[in-house]
């Protein structure tokens, strides 16, 4: 007997691939060969047991949170920029080719070098409040959450506060930092050098009557104002998630709060960025105005 | 047959109409949920997936060129958000949670449209195929999408398309254990006295072992 075929060979048998010979050749193996001949079985077999599985039924809900989130993404007010009022210019029809890469501008080149020039001269000064923050929100463990309470009450009163009615997930987040400016703005002075003396966020306020910014489009209809968001009472949040964080991502820092449901419950949450790990950002879910216990989910967002 | 086609919807879409997507959307959603909830196993992170998947092809819907079907495309975004969801979602679990937070088990699995004990033996066993497997058994077996197309989809080759489905259902099959009338993969030995014939395998009672 030949040497077994191997594994493409079986599966391109049992695809049907093939001239008749290369099969008549497969078939005598298997004739002869039980061992071949009961993994050809045992997949064939596989392959009819997955037809006990049916095509699930659309969870409730999800249908309503799907539309809100393209009519998020889509339906920018006209006032809004980012990326999704970017995507619309585009996506209203002119062809490709006419459009001039941006490489090739010669403004754009004048305001990316700008940009950096920029960067050049705000990070330094950015770079001490950096470290007086992350040495604030920042020391973690369990045993060291009293001391970081005391770093952490200062910032919650300037965490800027979301709400977002009906449930939010990972990816309610997401599509929220990708269409509302006030999401990126915060996310992006959290995660940028100057941390949390970045003024946005100062200029926000904590929690009371804070209420979705204008920008989050027609998919999230933010009704009545929201009730206070008792700054006092988020003020442990940000230890907590320390606290819970996996060492390598910590310090974290604070990016916004949200006020809303998760897996039907009402909670705060909590969006951090990290320092140990650039780029990682987290949600960690907390009973609504009440960070005093671990929180009691995390998620990542990106 | 007055609907529009998908392509047709799609550039319905670029072209300003602002209903056209979330037709595309309600044609596709149950599609794509399952597709993901199959490739991820629980309900919560094939919601997230979906959502993300549709976000996506929003965004990258000027992109779309009719060389290949529009299902076919979205498809391939919707596979590379469930990925993406699985990997951030292997890096969550670090964290302590609140087991009681009952939604934040992982994969129950019990999300199927009717539970039977067999599909859900067969779904946990899925969710123990490679990834890289799963998909294509995902994409083949589940969604019949034909190996060319499936190969537009993960962008590899037919023949790797098939090896992978191979595989898939090898893995598959040894998760979900030996059937009775046949002795364990690999392990040479007389048939079973089990006389159960592999036609009733699917509605079989789940007595077999399972972990």
């Amino acid at each position: 007997m030949p040497d077994h075929p191997d594994r493409e060979q079986l599966a391109a048998f049992q695809a049907g691939d093939g001239d008749r010979r290369q099969r008549a050749e497969v078939e005598a193996h298997l004739a002869g060969c039980p061992s071949c001949a009961e993994v050809v079985a045992s997949v064939e077999q596989a392959r009819r047991r997955l037809a006990v599985l049916e095509e699930p039924a659309l969870p409730p809900g999800l249908h309503d949170r799907l539309a809100a989130a393209v009519e998020a993404e889509a339906a920018q007010p006209a006032p809004a920029n980012g990326p999704a009022r970017w995507y619309r210019r585009r996506a209203a029809g002119r062809p490709h080719a006419h459009r001039v890469p941006w490489y090739r501008r010669p403004v754009a080149w004048g305001a990316a070098a700008a940009l950096l020039l920029l960067a050049a001269l705000i990070v330094p000064f950015l770079d001490r409040s950096s470290r007086d923050l992350t040495t604030a929100g920042g020391s973690s463990g369990g045993s060291s959450q009293e001391a970081a309470t005391a770093g952490g009450a200062a910032d919650a009163d300037r965490i800027p506060v979301i709400r977002i009615p009906g449930e939010v997930s990972a990816a309610t987040v997401r599509s929220r930092l990708a269409t509302d400016r006030r999401a990126r703005n915060a996310l992006d002075s959290a995660g940028a050098p100057g941390a949390q003396a970045a003024t946005p966020r100062a200029s926000q306020g904590a929690g009371p009557g804070t209420q979705s910014p204008d920008q989050a489009g027609g998919g999230y209809r933010s009704s009545a104002p929201a009730p206070p968001a008792g700054a006092a009472s988020l003020r442990p949040c940000l230890p907590a998630a320390t606290a819970a964080a996996e060492p390598a991502s910590r310090p974290l820092r604070p990016a916004f709060f949200i006020q809303g449901t998760y897996r039907g419950r009402e909670s705060t949450i909590l969006v951090t960025t990290s320092t140990g790990e650039p780029g990682r950002v987290d949600l960690w879910v907390f009973p609504r105005d009440n960070c005093s216990s671990r929180p009691l989910a995390t998620e990542p967002v990106r | 047959m007055s609907d529009p086609s998908d392509e047709a919807l799609l550039a319905a879409h670029l072209r300003g109409d602002p209903r056209a997507f979330g037709e595309l959307v309600a044609r596709y959603e149950r599609r794509i949920y399952g597709l993901c909830l199959r490739i991820l196993g629980n309900r919560e992170d094939a919601e997230d997936a979906t959502q993300e998947a549709f976000l996506a092809a929003l965004r990258r819907a000027a992109s779309f060129r009719r060389a290949a079907a529009f299902s076919t495309w979205l498809y391939r975004i919707a596979v590379n958000a469930a990925t993406d969801q699985a990997r951030r979602r292997g890096r969550a679990r670090t964290a302590p949670l609140d087991p009681e937070d009952a939604g934040l088990a992982v994969a129950s699995g019990g999300e199927l449209g009717e539970v039977v004990a067999s599909a859900v033996a067969v779904q946990t066993a899925l969710a123990k195929v490679p990834e890289e497997f799963r998909v294509a058994v995902v994409l083949c077996d589940l969604y019949r999408v034909p190996y060319a197309d499936a190969a537009q989809i993960l962008e590899i080759p037919v023949g790797t398309v098939k090896s992978r489905v191979f595989r898939g259902r090898l893995a598959l099959a040894e998760c979900l254990g030996a059937p009775p009338d046949r002795p364990p993969l690999h392990v040479p030995g007389p048939p079973g006295t089990d006389t159960t014939s592999p036609a009733s395998e699917p509605t079989d009672p789940p007595s077999r072992p399972q972990e």
